[in-house]
């Protein structure tokens, strides 16, 4: 750590720079030589790593998995969509909704932040009790908030249309918001990763009696965390319910948090390792959605074959967690990668300048 | 008090299908620190060839038999392909993989069943029932209760007074010391998968008798609530499975009775808020077992 700079920010700041450059490389990529179908894909990868850098933000941290921060995403998304839909739309739709949600239509940014402010003292009134748990009953309790979240959603029809998408949402989410926002949460991830809170935390992580006994308030620690990767979901939430349009509860099962948790846990316990893992799942999807449109073995048509790609997936993702069990980047983050690898090219280098003199 | 009898036997009835789904969560549990999230699928497993046998005119006591055989072959299988190799893994790991094999699995049912949901043909005596005193109770019921019971008798039986159960209590209590006495390991995972898998097919043939259908996703379910049962009575415990299971019926059908009809679409949601909030008084359950030292914070 000290090899970059005293100050623990600014090496948060290098690295944020880095992985931003990185990511904006693969966006200019994309935009100049990709398809309009190429460019889809480039922002559901967008707001899945915004998603998967928030959950990372309480599960690298605290060393436990969540399973409900689809929840938030869900908070996010329903809460930005009811403010901005059309009210000519919403007076079809939901004509029993309350006036002042039937009647607005206001602007991306307050509408997104009051979906945010949803989630958030969502995530503040429950929080205390997932910070106390730890390992599989975490996990458990997490996911039975994902369905608490599912199950009122898909039931309160006044609301929501139930069950039924809820359409009309315009489609404010442009590749610049995305790229805006990817910047802010990888910026504040990095801060509060590298921050003593997080520091703290990680070290609990390791070791919690050690790291208590060194004055780390674990509970308090994880809280700040919860509370913030919320924030974080929700704004990947709304981003997702305006580029997409329409938004069912069904979006936001299962499926989403299988795909989530597995890019943070595929990737490695660090910010760096959530954008990996969002990066590998993505291009495994593509690849696999790709073949399976394109091939067919013998008379099998792999097209008309619902389940094989998510079964494909998943398998890959159990023999990636047998060969690497402790995800893509470790613990890492990338200048420290790029340093790692450096170190390892100078003894090398110097071993090499050894055998010429001899 | 007459619907409060008939709701009470309803509880102990839905309480007896939890508590068998969380004791084969809480047997992997209690001996290999794994989060088995899987295990509802094997219950899948067992309600598909539940349908199968039935449906192609196997008698029914053979298909049965076969349901519970094939979830113990299938949790054998997870054993073998997915679990072994993993047996020093990270417990995060670890739990990651179920939930990938899960989902798999899950995927792998979608493609050979497809995502109708197959109507299985029970044998009519499922719908039988008397009457006591003007009200009606179904033989099914009564039979779920004191099926269950002996079954948590027989184990509680096999684990104590049988060499197995020694290996398999003492292996949950220091799985390193066990080996240490000429226990093999792989023997310990491959009884520790037996028992899940046969709790397994024996919850998913109650289960399936109350709901006769099944689809690809039926077992995700009853696993969230026999996995909400061993939380909130203490993971790791079988005794607190069996607790936390009764525990999580008599709240759903207690809601259900006591809240009115406008409710009852949220009683899921209303049913694991109430045990987030016991777990807020008690996160290690309301038994509050002994953690380990990782798990203690």
């Amino acid at each position: 750590m000290s090899m970059l700079s005293g100050k623990w920010w600014k090496q948060s700041l290098v690295g944020s720079a880095l992985l931003l450059a990185i990511l904006l490389a693969i966006v200019a990529i994309v935009a100049l030589a990709g398809s309009t179908t190429d460019m889809r894909i480039l922002m559901v990868f967008l707001i899945n790593v915004i998603a998967a850098i928030s959950l990372q933000t309480y599960a690298g941290n605290s060393g436990n998995i969540s399973f409900g921060h689809v929840g938030f995403m869900a908070l996010g998304a329903y809460g930005s969509a009811l403010f901005t839909a059309d009210p000519a739309i919403k007076a079809i739709g939901i004509p029993d909704a309350p006036a002042f949600i039937r009647e607005a239509q206001i602007s991306f940014l307050p509408a997104m932040l009051i979906g945010t402010v949803i989630a958030v003292a969502v995530a503040a009134a429950i929080g205390r009790v997932f910070v106390r748990l730890s390992g599989a009953a975490a996990a458990v309790a997490t996911l039975g908030f994902m369905v608490i979240v599912y199950t009122l959603l898909s039931n309160a029809e006044q609301l929501t249309r139930g069950s039924k998408a809820f359409s009309g949402i315009p489609e404010y989410t442009t590749l610049g918001w995305c790229v805006a926002l990817l910047a802010l949460t990888i910026v504040v991830a990095r801060l509060l990763r590298d921050s003593n809170t997080g520091l703290g935390l990680r070290a609990c992580a390791d070791d919690p009696i050690a790291g208590q006994a060194a004055g780390v308030d674990i509970l308090n620690s994880r809280y700040v965390m919860w509370v913030a990767s919320a924030a974080g979901a929700a704004i990947a939430g709304a981003l997702y319910a305006h580029y997409i349009g329409a938004i069912l509860p069904k979006a936001f099962h299962f499926e989403l948090t299988f795909v989530l948790v597995t890019m943070v846990i595929v990737g490695g316990r660090s910010i760096t390792g959530a954008v990996a893992g969002a990066a590998l799942i993505t291009i495994l999807t593509e690849v696999l959605r790709r073949l399976e449109n394109g091939f067919s073995i013998g008379s099998i048509n792999l097209s008309e074959a619902p389940g094989l790609t998510t079964a494909v997936l998943a398998l890959m993702i159990v023999a990636t967690l047998t060969i690497r069990p402790q995800g893509l980047v470790s613990r890492w983050e990338i200048e420290e990668l790029l340093q790692r690898w450096q170190l390892r090219q100078k003894p090398q280098a110097s071993a090499r300048t050894e055998e010429n003199h001899a | 008090m007459q619907l409060a009898f008939q709701q009470f036997i309803n509880a102990l009835s839905l309480g007896s299908i939890y508590a068998l789904v969380a004791l084969g969560v809480a047997i992997l549990f209690s001996i290999l620190r794994l989060a088995n999230f899987a295990h509802g699928e094997l219950m899948t497993t067992a309600g598909f060839t539940l349908y199968m046998t039935l449906a192609s005119g196997w008698n029914w006591v053979l298909a049965v038999i076969a349901a519970i055989a094939a979830s113990v072959v299938a949790a054998l299988i997870l054993e073998r392909v997915a679990y072994r190799r993993l047996r020093n893994a990270q417990p995060l790991t670890l739990l990651m993989t179920s939930f990938a094999v899960s989902v798999a699995l899950q995927s792998i049912f979608l493609l050979t069943f497809g995502a109708r949901p197959k109507g299985i043909e029970l044998p009519a005596f499922v719908d039988a029932s008397f009457r006591i005193g003007g009200m009606r109770v179904q033989w099914l019921d009564i039979a779920i209760i004191l099926i269950t019971a002996a079954i948590v008798f027989g184990l509680t039986l096999f684990l104590r007074k049988t060499v197995i159960g020694l290996a398999l209590r003492s292996a949950a209590d220091d799985f390193q010391t066990t080996r240490l006495m000429g226990v093999k390991a792989n023997a310990l995972f491959v009884g520790a998968f037996v028992l899940s898998g046969m709790l397994a097919g024996i919850a998913a043939l109650f289960y399936f008798a109350t709901v006769p259908n099944v689809v690809p996703s039926s077992g995700f379910e009853p696993m969230l609530k026999g996995f909400i049962a061993c939380v909130i009575g203490g993971l790791g415990s079988l005794p607190a499975a069996i607790v936390g299971g009764f525990l999580l019926a008599f709240l759903e059908v207690g809601s259900d009775a006591l809240l009115s009809d406008n409710f009852s679409p949220y009683l899921d949601a209303i049913v694991f808020l109430i045990a987030i909030v016991i777990l807020r008084w008690r996160p290690g359950g309301i038994f509050g077992v002994r953690l380990t030292a990782e798990q203690r914070v």
